[in-house]
């Protein structure tokens, strides 16, 4: 991944071949950026729009990437930012008193695929049910397996900070899903 | 349920995607972020700067002096020329000699079967000349005087007829 990340800095930095170095990093990101914008906004389209605006960002603004940090995490920080500007819009424009964390609880069951499992889908209904930071480092420590030092690169927060989230948030998810499973459906 | 624990369970992911929906994204991604081609850029050559430079200060220069010559050739002409009044002299002169010519034909067409002797043109000018400060003399004469002198050619007789064609003012007969 190191050897493929370097090539895609290179391509990318000079001008004649920089599209090909977005289409090198897209085929190596865009599963995972994918995936981690769906968990946080719930709703594919959504997801799709704010996965194009991540990386028309990183191909505009590839001048202001230092390389002192890794190309994944500079592309999971914009990804993020843009997964929480565009729920933060979606909050604004929702007209009803509906708390905002249950509507996407609520959004998690009616975009479950058929086969998707009840553990799994009351699993993302209880990283919902988090605060956002909490929601944010349990996602990417849980399912990226990212270092926490990455991650205290992407969310601006110190490692033991992330670790006392992760904690938590953990601790939340499994009493969730404890008080909400039933066994016997 | 009590010992349920997270790390144990297995990483799924339960929504699904479209078919071919990275390939649209790629795509949609090419198309919105990729610059637009630029308009082909030509290389100039040095000498070819140099030239075009050069000719356009020659050409800025040739103009800027032929705005300022026209200005001298107007100033010349108008030092050459006479003044206005001397100009219309020399336009009248020509007709009034013409005028002359013809008028004297007229005149002298008549009696050149009786008289041999053709006046020269100086001289009728100053018969003419001569003629007009006589009148000008009589009409410098005071209106008083012409009146008394017409009034002393005129008789008694005559004089009593015009004033019975005279209309009466009535308001003149009070006072007599």
């Amino acid at each position: 991944m190191k050897i493929k990340e370097e090539e895609i800095i290179r391509l990318m930095s000079s001008e004649k071949s920089r599209e090909k170095g977005v289409r090198l990093m897209m085929d190596a990101y865009q599963s995972r950026l994918y995936w981690h914008i769906r968990r946080i906004i719930v709703d594919h389209n959504l997801a799709q729009d704010v996965l194009q605006d991540t990386f028309i960002k990183a191909y505009q603004n590839f001048h202001q990437f230092k390389q002192d940090s890794q190309l994944y995490t500079w592309l999971y920080r914009i990804a993020t930012n843009e997964s929480l500007q565009q729920l933060n819009k979606l909050k604004r424009m929702q007209k009803t008193d509906e708390d905002p964390d249950y509507h996407l609880q609520n959004m998690v069951a009616d975009n479950a695929a058929p086969d998707a499992e009840d553990i799994q889908i009351l699993l993302q209904k209880a990283i919902h049910s988090l605060p956002e930071k909490q929601k944010l480092v349990f996602t990417m420590r849980y399912y990226d397996d990212l270092p926490y030092e990455e991650l205290s690169k992407i969310l601006d927060m110190s490692v033991g900070t992330l670790k006392t989230n992760y904690h938590y948030a953990k601790q939340k998810v499994e009493d969730f899903i404890k008080q909400n499973y039933n066994e016997n459906p | 349920m009590k010992d349920f624990d997270i790390e144990k369970l297995e990483r799924k992911n339960i929504y699904r995607t479209p078919d071919n929906f990275f390939a649209d994204v790629q795509a949609n991604v090419l198309r919105e972020a990729a610059p637009a081609p630029q308009a082909k850029v030509i290389s100039l050559n040095w000498a070819y700067a140099a030239a075009a430079a050069v000719a356009t200060i020659f050409g800025v220069t040739f103009m800027m002096n032929q705005h300022e010559a026209e200005p001298q050739i107007v100033q010349n002409e108008q030092q050459v020329s006479p003044p206005p009044s001397a100009r219309i002299i020399e336009e009248t002169v020509p007709e009034a000699t013409l005028a002359y010519q013809t008028f004297e034909e007229d005149l002298t067409s008549v009696e050149t079967d009786n008289q041999k002797d053709v006046p020269a043109p100086t001289m009728i000018a100053a018969k003419q000349k001569s003629e007009k400060i006589e009148v000008a003399k009589s009409t410098a004469v005071s209106p008083e005087v012409q009146v008394d002198q017409i009034l002393a050619n005129i008789s008694m007789a005559e004089l009593a007829d015009l004033g019975k064609n005279a209309e009466q003012d009535v308001y003149l007969d009070l006072y007599y």
